[in-house]
């Protein structure tokens, strides 16, 4: 087989069995590709290229008795997840020198499954925390988007998103506090899935947020991503937040009834947008889904959020804040706001918590509808060299409780507006990632948003 | 991501602060408090986003005030007792 980068991880792992392609050249073509795409895009933190080789060549020996999918396999990781041997910079400046001798269980899992990690991937600097205002808001400067250079590639996973789409690695992972996995997902055309909280264990990944953080796949489909996440899932003593119940993507499930929520779109001028969810909308009448209109019960959940990011976020990195790399950061926006958030209030952030109790009654969407689909956001990334405060106008995005409850979400291409992929998502119970992959894999079975690559 | 609601919250913040007296005063006239701990003192632009950010955090808190809690309920954290360990 001749090496296409783009293939899916079923296709590559048939190759690789039958002899088509070894994991060596697949390494060395990725491992071009971000050199020269991935770099050209400002997706790449740090080269994994030695060991990665050393790995392939490893995984070629052993392919004859490989049991995972994933085996010899190249991937790239956030540059929040530590990998041992590497620099682990969260996307900073002032954490140029910054290596952890452990791997973050996710790695480790997916070096258990015979994957080859080729490269640390770029991120907004520590993903997001203190609110960044700008898309260079990284060590490697703002990344592009793999179908347009002219916008931003979403973040904070920003590197996950563009690397993945451009084709530079098989997969990736992505971590999420509030949208970093699905944005990005959706302004780079890719399926992200954003598992429920406690699903992936969070050990070695930098905290944002300890009670809001979730590591997920960034893939070119529904299927990849649901392959990568039953092999990073489950239970870590490391990570007292993970559960124990088994991930089952396959679970059989009743015709899955669809909500809408009611005001979507209400106000918006996004008709691009508009046409493009309806064209969804239609393809799951067609398949027989029921569509309802629901609504979450009116609460301040971004108030919420938003305090806890900065209490949590302050937190994790007071050690930083305090200390003498802290203006290194490359958004003064993010020093402005990390500065404010020290000050934090103790009833403030009781407040957010014990708000998040009363979020819980937002569960009672589920009796009315199995999953929620709403688009990701209305337009595609904004421009890549303005302040979001000139150009986030109009983008809608999910401002319901599914962040600060945990649930789970898959982002998937559902149209495209000037070029650019329009996403869509599918937001499910807890626990209930099942609902979100099946409805998704059926929709790319009837459509190929998923299929359009970057020029 | 960038949160949407920090943008929404942003438009709105100085109405919001200006409803809020203590706090909008506390943004505009001193922010030692916030600086106080820094290893370098905040450039004039970095003050000057400070200010902007504790507009912001006002219009949070207003959310925040105005959504009433029940009486007695519990946060949504639990601290789990675990063994003590040892021989």
């Amino acid at each position: 087989m001749s090496f296409n980068p783009f293939s899916s991880i079923k296709e590559t792992a048939a190759a690789l069995r039958r002899k088509k392609i070894s994991s060596t050249e697949l390494t060395q073509n990725y491992v071009g590709r971000l050199l020269s795409l991935g770099r050209a895009h400002n997706a790449v933190a740090q080269m994994c290229t030695e060991e990665a080789l050393a790995s392939a060549a490893l995984a070629d020996k052993e392919m004859n008795s490989a049991k995972s999918l994933l085996h010899g396999i190249p991937y790239g990781a956030k540059d929040l997840l530590s990998a041992k041997g590497y620099p682990t910079r969260w996307g900073s400046p002032g954490h140029e020198m910054q290596q952890f001798p452990y791997d973050a269980t996710p790695i480790a899992k997916l070096r258990g499954h015979g994957a080859i990690l080729v490269a640390k991937l770029a991120m907004i600097e520590l993903a997001g925390g203190g609110n960044y205002n700008v898309p260079w808001a990284s060590a490697t400067g703002a990344c592009a988007s793999a179908f347009d250079k002219n916008r931003w590639a979403g973040g904070s996973s920003s590197g996950s998103g563009a690397a993945t789409a451009l084709g530079c690695v098989g997969f990736s992972l992505g971590s999420e506090t509030s949208g970093s996995i699905t944005c990005p997902s959706a302004f780079n055309g890719l399926t992200g899935f954003r598992p429920t909280y406690g699903r992936v264990s969070r050990y070695g990944a930098m905290a944002l947020c300890w009670t809001l953080d979730k590591i997920g796949p960034m893939c070119r489909s529904a299927e990849d991503c649901g392959i990568v996440l039953e092999a990073i899932a489950g239970y870590d003593e490391k990570d007292p937040s993970t559960f124990k119940d088994k991930l089952n993507l396959k679970r059989r499930n009743p015709k899955l009834r669809i909500g809408l929520l009611k005001d979507e779109f209400k106000d918006s001028k996004a008709e691009v947008c508009k046409k493009a969810y309806a064209d969804a909308i239609a393809v799951f009448k067609k398949l027989g889904h029921e569509v309802v209109e629901v609504s979450y019960p009116k609460m301040p959940y971004d108030a919420a959020v938003g305090i806890i990011v900065d209490a949590e976020g302050a937190s994790a990195h007071e050690h930083f804040i305090k200390g003498p790399d802290f203006d290194k950061l490359a958004d003064i926006h993010q020093v402005a706001g990390f500065a404010a958030a020290m000050e934090t209030r103790a009833v403030d952030y009781l407040w957010a918590l014990r708000f998040r109790t009363e979020a819980l009654k937002a569960n009672e969407i589920w009796d009315k509808c199995d999953v929620i689909f709403t688009p990701t956001f209305y337009h595609p990334g904004p421009p890549i060299d303005k302040l979001f405060s000139e150009t986030w106008v109009d983008m809608g995005g999910d401002g319901g409780p599914s962040n600060l409850l945990g649930w789970p979400a898959m982002a998937f291409p559902i149209g495209f507006e000037d070029g650019s992929p329009l996403g869509g998502q599918f937001i499910a119970p807890a626990m209930r990632e099942d609902r979100c992959y099946q409805m998704t894999i059926a929709f790319q079975r009837e459509t190929d948003w998923h299929l359009k690559r970057p020029v | 991501m960038p949160k949407p609601t920090r943008r929404e919250f942003l438009s709105g913040a100085a109405a919001a602060a200006a409803s809020l007296p203590a706090l909008a005063s506390t943004a505009q006239d001193d922010l030692s408090k916030f600086t106080r701990n820094l290893a370098k003192p905040l450039s004039e632009e970095a003050k000057a986003k400070l200010k902007a950010n504790l507009e912001y955090t006002a219009a949070t808190l207003k959310a925040r005030e105005e959504f009433k809690l029940p009486e007695n309920s519990e946060p949504a954290t639990v601290y789990r007792v675990s063994p003590a360990g040892g021989k």
